[in-house]
């Protein structure tokens, strides 16, 4: 019963679509007749023949209409079913009509062009009775016909490799004849598994995807390719009928390209391919230049690696170690450590504002013109104001480095800093208690111009440790946002009181790495530790090295003169020793060496009982001041110098070396003061 | 981050919340400094909805507090919680920048620096 009444619904189906649909075939098949008999068209032969074939089919479609209840038994499958086999010969029709039609309009053959224009009207009305006999339950992409013909602004495209799948032997051949004569080069296949093996097989720049296909659907092969990681790139447009909004909407998300209505558009056609390989062409012009871009910040994060200290400088009652793990993206982190003297190591961090490789050359600005401020021997305050003066002066890009300096005297354990809006560090105790470092609040440098910076001091005791961070550390976030705070580390360290330097900054890194559980982080993460062993045995001494260059003396001095303040030598002992130094080391490098090869020059300082002595060792030329003092010239002036700064001077020559001993006995003789 | 310009006469109100880090440091200061075009007579910032700052949004406040000072007007801070004082005081910006505990407070600053300056 229910069967017969769909038989009934069936029959009525077929009966509007011969009464609707039949009458509007009619000027098609006259047209095809007109075309088949035009004069002339031998040029278009084959695809008029085409034209004629699908004309009858048509017509022949309509006449014979019996429509079958699809497999899910439902009405609108049916019609849909119908709608898409009856729009096959109008996909050809109006291919090969406009195909004609542009040739025909090149050639000039107008009794050709004649002709076309009433089929193409042909079938744009027959794809309304269609419409009307065959009401599809979506309308929503009916709107998409409309610029018909080659329209004024008609765009160029690139032209690629382009693949078609379609069962349709006759969308195939429009198709590829389209795109052909586009200059694409076009590969056809008629199932989805073949479409599979060509996309892996040879490489397309686009491909063309009906959505419906024996064996495998369009829908199946899409998400084939998507799933295939070489292949996500490559676009895909599905080919579908306009009432498959649902499955052109699936298709979408499932990361198709675009989708194309049938029957074709030529101009539709034209630029949504075109829009594709444009799209692929500055996909790839962007890939490259993203990998130039990577390649110069791989460069620049090397750069920004290298000038990093290597190692900590060697010290018997000092360790110390830095360590940075920079963002994928290069930021403005460094730290330095160097030899001030024998007895001084200089300590610093800093981080530079913002981000990318101009946060990386103001930084190695800081970090040289830091390093070149601080060998001079200045305190840290003197320092940082000097280099904020020189950042500050010309910088319209408002940039500034946080940035924390000290200096650790490894004899007396004292450590002397200035802090320019740096983090506080932290002092771990050798029993683990955590005081923070606390700053003078001075301004980040460079900044303002003539900005007051202020040194501080603390002192260690054996088993101390020194942590300078950056914010990398303190502002790492978790999955829930939570920062990783300044709580956190401290109770980090305390933990790890009494280890190494290297334990100290690996520990707080993965600590902060598995606070962040592997989300990628922002900022560069650095620090440095630095542990005090214990003051030297006997702190009366002073021993330093330096090359035979003239400007190794003002370092030599500063920390001869750091030395004898520290003990608290009165300045008019202090002030002739050290300019007896001075004239003895300079004498030795301007006149000591018959080569130019580099030498070591070393100066030693010591108490004994009421009595300096100052030592100076070179491997020059074998020289003795005490019996060259009256000779004429320049040369000697110094000598002359050295006579009046101290009491006494003693020279010997062992092993190949000049050892002069300079005695002041203080404080007898008496100096003008400095 | 969200911003916000409101003009009181001839005093700009800036109100930031959010986070303001290198991500979002860009428009604030696009934003900030369109803000300062208007030409006004002072700048009040209120940051009692921010949540988080960082150095490039520092940045951004030097930058306008530069230009405030070379066009003769002052910027004025006000509303912080207690974290990001805390990254004003560590970064000695509170030498430069005088913080407000409220938006109010920060207003009645500027009436009165603006009336003494007028008289």
């Amino acid at each position: 019963m229910v069967a017969q009444v769909l038989d009934l619904r069936l029959a009525a189906i077929a009966e509007r679509v011969r009464a609707v649909v039949g009458p509007a075939t009619e000027p098609i098949s006259a047209a095809a007749a007109t075309l088949a008999a035009a004069a002339s068209a031998t040029a278009v032969a084959d695809e008029i023949s085409q034209i004629g074939k699908a004309a009858r089919l048509l017509v022949e479609m309509v006449e014979t209409c019996l429509p079958e209840m699809e497999e899910d038994g439902s009405i609108e499958t049916t019609c849909s079913r119908l709608r898409h086999d009856l729009r096959t010969p109008l996909v050809a029709l109006k291919g090969y009509g406009e195909l004609v039609l542009e040739i025909a309009t090149d050639e000039g053959l107008d009794a050709v062009s004649a002709a076309l224009g009433p089929l193409l009207e042909g079938v744009a009305d027959v794809m309304v009775a269609i419409e009307r006999a065959l009401p599809a339950m979506s309308h929503a992409m009916a709107v998409e016909e409309g610029s018909e013909g080659d329209g004024p602004g008609l765009a160029s495209y690139p032209s690629g490799r382009v693949l078609v799948a379609d069962d349709s032997q006759a969308n195939r051949d429009v198709l590829v004849k389209y795109l052909s004569r586009e200059g694409h080069d076009v590969v056809a296949v008629a199932d989805g598994l073949a479409a599979v093996e060509a996309v892996f097989e040879q490489p397309f720049d686009v491909v063309l995807l009906d959505m419906i296909m024996p064996g495998m659907n369009g829908d199946e092969v899409l998400k084939a390719i998507k799933a295939e990681p070489r292949l996500r790139l490559l676009p895909v447009i599905m080919i579908s009928a306009l009432d498959a909004l649902d499955s052109i909407v699936r298709c979408i998300e499932a990361g198709a390209e675009d989708y194309l209505p049938k029957p074709f558009n030529r101009v539709l056609l034209r630029a949504r391919i075109g829009a594709c390989l444009e799209k692929k062409r500055l996909r790839e012009v962007e890939l490259s230049y993203l990998r130039a871009v990577e390649k110069e910040l791989t460069i620049a994060r090397e750069v920004q690696r290298s000038i990093l200290p290597k190692a900590f400088p060697a010290h018997r009652s000092l360790a110390g170690h830095g360590l940075m793990d920079p963002a994928r993206e290069i930021g403005g982190d460094f730290y330095d450590f160097f030899a001030l003297d024998d007895d001084r190591v200089g300590i610093a961090v800093g981080d530079v504002s913002g981000k990318g490789v101009p946060a990386a050359v103001y930084m190695a600005m800081v970090r040289t013109q830091l390093r070149a401020t601080a060998l001079f021997g200045l305190s840290p305050a003197e320092c940082l104001y000097r280099l904020n003066d020189h950042l500050s002066a010309d910088n319209a890009e408002g940039m500034f480095v946080s940035l924390f300096y000290g200096i650790i005297d490894c004899g007396t354990g004292v450590f002397t800093y200035a802090n320019g809006g740096h983090n506080w560090p932290i002092l771990l105790r050798a029993d683990g208690s955590v005081e923070w470092v606390k700053g003078t609040d001075d301004l980040l440098v460079g900044v303002i111009h003539g900005s007051a910076y202020h040194n501080a001091a603390l002192e260690l005791a054996a088993g101390d440790s020194l942590f300078v961070y950056t914010d990398g550390v303190v502002e790492a976030i978790d999955s829930a946002e939570a920062e990783f705070g300044k709580d956190r580390l401290a109770a980090v360290l305390a933990d790890k009181a009494g280890l190494a330097p290297e334990m100290l900054c690996g520990g707080v890194l993965t600590a902060v790495r598995t606070f962040e559980g592997g989300l990628p982080h922002s900022d560069d993460l650095t620090c440095v530790a630095v542990r005090f062993l214990g003051g030297q045995a006997d702190a009366s001494r002073f021993e330093m090295r330096i090359a035979n260059a003239i400007a190794e003396i003002s370092r030599l001095i500063s920390a001869v003169q750091a030395f004898l303040l520290r003990r608290e030598v009165a300045a008019e002992t202090a002030y002739p020793l050290a300019m007896a130094v001075e004239e003895a080391v300079a004498n030795v490098i301007r006149h000591g060496y018959a080569d130019s090869e580099p030498h070591a020059i070393t100066v030693r300082l010591a108490c004994d009982g009421g009595q300096w002595i100052a030592e100076v060792v070179d491997d020059g030329v074998s020289f003795d001041p005490t019996t060259r003092v009256s000779d004429n010239g320049g040369f000697h002036i110094g000598l002359l110098l050295i006579k009046t700064m101290v009491d006494e001077i003693e020279y010997i020559r062992e092993a190949d070396c000049n050892r002069l001993r300079m005695i002041k006995s203080s404080p007898r003789s008496r100096m003008p003061p400095p | 981050m969200k911003i916000a310009i409101d003009r009181q006469e001839g005093t700009a109100v800036v109100t930031v919340s959010g986070r303001l880090s290198s991500a979002e440091a860009d428009l604030f200061q696009q934003q900030l400094m369109a803000g300062l075009d208007d030409k006004p007579t002072a700048v009040v910032v209120d940051f009692s909805e921010l949540k988080f700052i960082t150095s490039a949004g520092l940045r951004v406040l030097i930058l306008a507090a530069k230009r405030a000072r070379s066009d003769g007007y002052y910027i004025y801070l006000c509303g912080m919680i207690a974290t990001i004082r805390e990254v004003f005081e560590v970064s000695g910006l509170l030498r430069i920048f005088i913080v407000h505990p409220s938006l109010e407070a920060g207003l009645a600053a500027v009436k009165q620096d603006v009336g003494e300056s007028v008289v």
